[in-house]
């Protein structure tokens, strides 16, 4: 019982220690959002009013927009409100935020979600395979493919896959993603065919590449082969005793990944018209629409910050050692 | 690629797009269907259907406002659901709307409009002379002044008069012969009901709002109680998510999309004869001038000025920055008014060279500031540069974002570009060449002109005015500031199944006439 609750309770402490500094990282982060848009040249007020703004005029506005307040206390209120579910209206449509910011969210997330439930079992399953068979031409096929598509960027295979299934070659799917603004992205899965493909195919290799070399190193380990020696099945040895220590480097490499495709889908999203929070940054800052700039920001700030939270607490779970050391 | 999204949209040019009606006794609106075959030709008309167009350059800014619209796309949404007094028609031939008739007194200071009768807003309201006020008040509210405000400038906007139903009369505080080529403005002056509000878009077009996504998509629904011909199409969907003119092309490649309006024009290349994408070219005489201070050495001494213009090698310009889609300008705009063969000026590089050492600026040296506001406009600078080489002239092409470009500078800088659609000569004139105009970008102010101006803003009879405008068009050629290199056309992109368009006098896709179109 002892021995119990020693092993949990460090376990707790950190993870406990790791949301708070969480927390931390994402109030530092509201700020440099909030100062960092803050310092953009031109105000608000003349953003609103555009370039036949009048001195009466603006000064209403920066009045009603209480820009005339210190920026400390905005950023007090900016913070009360975020932290209220308030987001707040667009400077330049006066629409609600969180309205406009919604359908983008879910229409990134599902891209997100899809991206990384096919993309993490296929590149962790084939990168098993190529190291298990390594040397072989299955594995230096894989590799190689792998290698020449990590040089590619992620527009050059977009374009390529629309020509290839959507004008030129051949027509089977949708050369864009056209989302009606208020329906949902599975009213027409097509749509969603070719970004997840996009997006895999730039994720792919990172994570296939990583397991396959640290599953070469722990294959190659003395417990593997008194393993081997003890005559245990392969695939036991494979998946019980060499897969879970290969992981735990690859869950690293796992959040770099989602993060990316959580802000850097922005290149996919223009490709393809596909309406998701990327486009919803582009526009907001083309039209310098500070507060939907901030909120965006801040999700994805927000995300990034729980994917490596988690990631670190995963971590931690798969690998003995880090948990039972003194933190 | 943020650069292709702030060239669409200032393609449009916040604030800087009217253009008021055309007097016009040439034609030249003639249109080129570059189609293989009966593309275009008149079957008997089906109905149903949605229209999906793309158009690039939306974004969160867009609005359904009849009187103040920004974007490119907010033209293209406008047009389905107001309607003007009056219409410019292609050759700038005037055509009412709206109106039945408009009548001037004697000296031109009052005006009588009457309108049509049985005319109903997408509300139900009857159209009435009191909406016509409304309207005209609307855009002239000294408080927010909209786009249209400095054409009805000389309008007595508390004189309004509501005769009866369907007559105003308007009192103008100077002679203002020209009011009804002004208020022939389809984009900036839709007539909207009393208490109109733009976030519930009422007006009396042939598509009624149904949904609007700002940059992104917009429904419009056809109103079957529209006063003229009905529309075919039951619907038509206006997208403007597309930050790219690669994914619109696709789009449209790949049958999502049933048109692509004003498409880049170096993307009509790409589209071959007879293939299942049809080119619709239009006339629209757009324009993109260099724009040099008249004030400000060295641009103030008219040597110089007509020595930067001789360099131009203007066929270059249009097969390289134009795609050839342009015809040659000749340093005057408004080429339906006055008569535009009478200009023509060829390249002479001696003659530059001559004027310039006359002018004691052998070996000048000067900054051109470009920014990607419209197509080609880029191109062109570079082009010029090279070109103006030959006379021994340094042009230093500085490029800038559009926001610079239209930012603190706008207006000010010494030499740079512009983008205007084809105006009327005279509303162009108050628009950029009067010390009082509202984009005067060349600094031009002589009292002589200015008098000629007002002469000829204060003359009913037509061919006296013509006379003026004659005049005012000599001096833009022999004194002015612009560099008027090509009249630029408009290219759309449409599917095969898409039927009933014409070439537009002014606009994408037939002056966005979506009434006319049927699907097959």
């Amino acid at each position: 019982m002892l021995k119990f609750t020693s092993a949990i309770s460090p376990l707790m402490t950190l993870i406990c220690r790791r949301i708070a500094f969480g927390a931390l990282t994402l109030l530092i982060l509201s700020m440099l959002v909030f100062f960092a848009t803050e310092i953009l040249p031109g105000d608000a007020a003349r953003v609103v009013l555009g370039r036949a703004a009048n001195e009466t005029a603006l000064q209403a506005l920066r009045e009603q927009l209480h820009l005339d307040e210190p920026v400390a206390a905005r950023y007090w209120h900016w913070l009360v409100n975020i932290c209220t579910g308030d987001f707040g209206t667009s400077l330049v449509n006066g629409r609600p935020i969180a309205e406009l910011v919604a359908s983008r969210l879910m229409n990134s997330a599902v891209l997100l979600v899809l991206t990384t439930g096919l993309t993490i079992p296929l590149a962790v399953g084939l990168g098993v395979f190529a190291a298990l068979r390594r040397g072989r031409r299955s594995d230096s096929f894989l590799s190689v493919a792998a290698l020449v598509v990590a040089s590619l960027p992620e527009f050059v295979i977009g374009i390529g896959l629309i020509i290839v299934f959507a004008t030129v070659v051949v027509q089977w799917l949708p050369p864009v993603s056209m989302v009606p603004p208020g329906t949902s992205v599975f009213a027409r899965p097509l749509v969603l065919v070719l970004p997840t493909l996009t997006l895999g195919l730039v994720s792919f290799p990172y994570i296939f590449r990583m397991i396959r070399a640290t599953m070469i190193d722990v294959l190659e380990s003395d417990y593997m082969e008194m393993a081997t020696l003890k005559g245990l099945p392969r695939w036991r040895m494979t998946f019980v005793h060499a897969l879970p220590n290969a992981v735990a480097p690859a869950i690293q490499v796992v959040a770099l990944m989602l993060a990316y495709l959580a802000g850097g889908t922005v290149m996919i999203e223009y490709v393809f018209g596909y309406a998701g929070l990327g486009q919803g940054l582009m526009n907001a800052i083309q039209s310098r629409d500070m507060p939907v700039i901030q909120v965006i920001v801040l999700l994805l700030a927000a995300f990034y910050v729980l994917v490596n939270l988690a990631a670190d607490i995963v971590t931690i779970l798969v690998t003995p050692k880090l948990r039972t050391g003194t933190w | 690629m943020l650069k292709e999204i702030d060239r669409c949209r200032s393609l449009t040019g916040i604030d800087r797009r009217r253009f008021l009606a055309g007097s016009a006794s040439l034609g030249i609106a003639a249109a080129v269907v570059a189609s293989t075959g009966a593309a275009f030709a008149q079957e008997t008309p089906k109905s149903g259907g949605n229209l999906r167009i793309a158009i690039l350059g939306g974004g969160s800014a867009d609005t359904l406002d009849a009187n103040s619209n920004v974007t490119q796309p907010d033209t293209a949404r406008v047009l389905g659901l107001y309607e003007p007094l009056r219409s410019v028609r292609k050759g700038g031939v005037f055509e009412n709307v709206l109106a039945e008739s408009m009548e001037a007194n004697a000296d031109a200071t009052e005006w009588t409009i009457r309108l049509r009768p049985d005319v109903l807003f997408h509300n139900g309201k009857k159209l009435q002379a009191e909406d016509v006020a409304f309207t005209f008040r609307r855009v002239t509210d000294p408080a927010a002044p909209l786009v249209g405000a400095p054409g009805l400038a000389p309008m007595d906007r508390d004189g309004l008069k509501i005769v009866d139903d369907l007559t105003l009369r308007v009192p103008m505080k100077t002679p203002y012969a020209i009011f009804d080529e002004v208020v022939a403005d389809d984009i900036n002056l839709g007539i909207v009901p009393v208490g109109y509000d733009p976030q519930k878009p009422v007006g009396t077009g042939a598509f009624k709002f149904e949904s609007f996504s700002p940059g992104q998509q917009s429904v419009f629904m056809r109103f079957d109680d529209y006063w003229g011909e009905k529309a075919y199409l039951d619907s038509v969907t206006i997208i403007d998510s597309f930050a790219s003119d690669n994914a619109a092309f696709y789009a449209l490649q790949g049958g999502e999309i049933d048109a692509f309006a004003a498409t880049p024009l170096a993307l009509a290349k790409q589209v071959q004869e007879g293939g299942p994408i049809k080119i619709l070219a239009s006339e629209v005489g757009q324009w993109t001038p260099f724009t040099m201070r008249v004030d400000q050495p060295p641009f103030d001494n008219p040597d110089v000025r007509k020595a930067m213009r001789l360099v131009v090698d203007r066929e270059q310009i249009i097969k390289i920055a134009m795609s050839g889609f342009a015809a040659p300008g000749n340093d005057v705009f408004s080429r339906w008014d006055g008569a535009p063969d009478r200009f023509k000026r060829e390249r002479d590089i001696e003659q530059a060279k001559e004027l310039l050492k006359k002018a004691g600026q052998e070996n000048l040296t000067v900054d051109l500031v470009t920014a990607d506001i419209a197509n080609g406009v880029v191109t062109s600078a570079q082009i010029y540069a090279r070109q103006a080489k030959d006379a021994g002239i340094t042009v230093n092409v500085k490029q800038v974002t559009p926001e610079v470009f239209f930012g603190e500078q706008y207006l000010k800088w010494p030499f740079a570009q512009s983008f205007w659609t084809l105006k009327p000569y005279l509303p162009q004139v108050a628009l950029c060449l009067l010390p009082n105009s509202p984009y005067n970008e060349t600094h031009w102010s002589d009292p002589a002109y200015i008098k000629l101006y007002g002469e000829a803003i204060a003359t009913i009879d037509p061919l006296k005015r013509a006379d003026l405008i004659s005049q005012l068009q000599i001096a833009d050629f022999e004194q002015g500031g612009y560099i008027i290199p090509s009249h630029n056309r408009i290219i759309d992109l449409v599917a095969s199944n898409v039927n009933g368009l014409s070439p537009g006098a002014l606009l994408a896709l037939g002056d966005y006439n979506y009434r006319k179109i049927w699907l097959s």
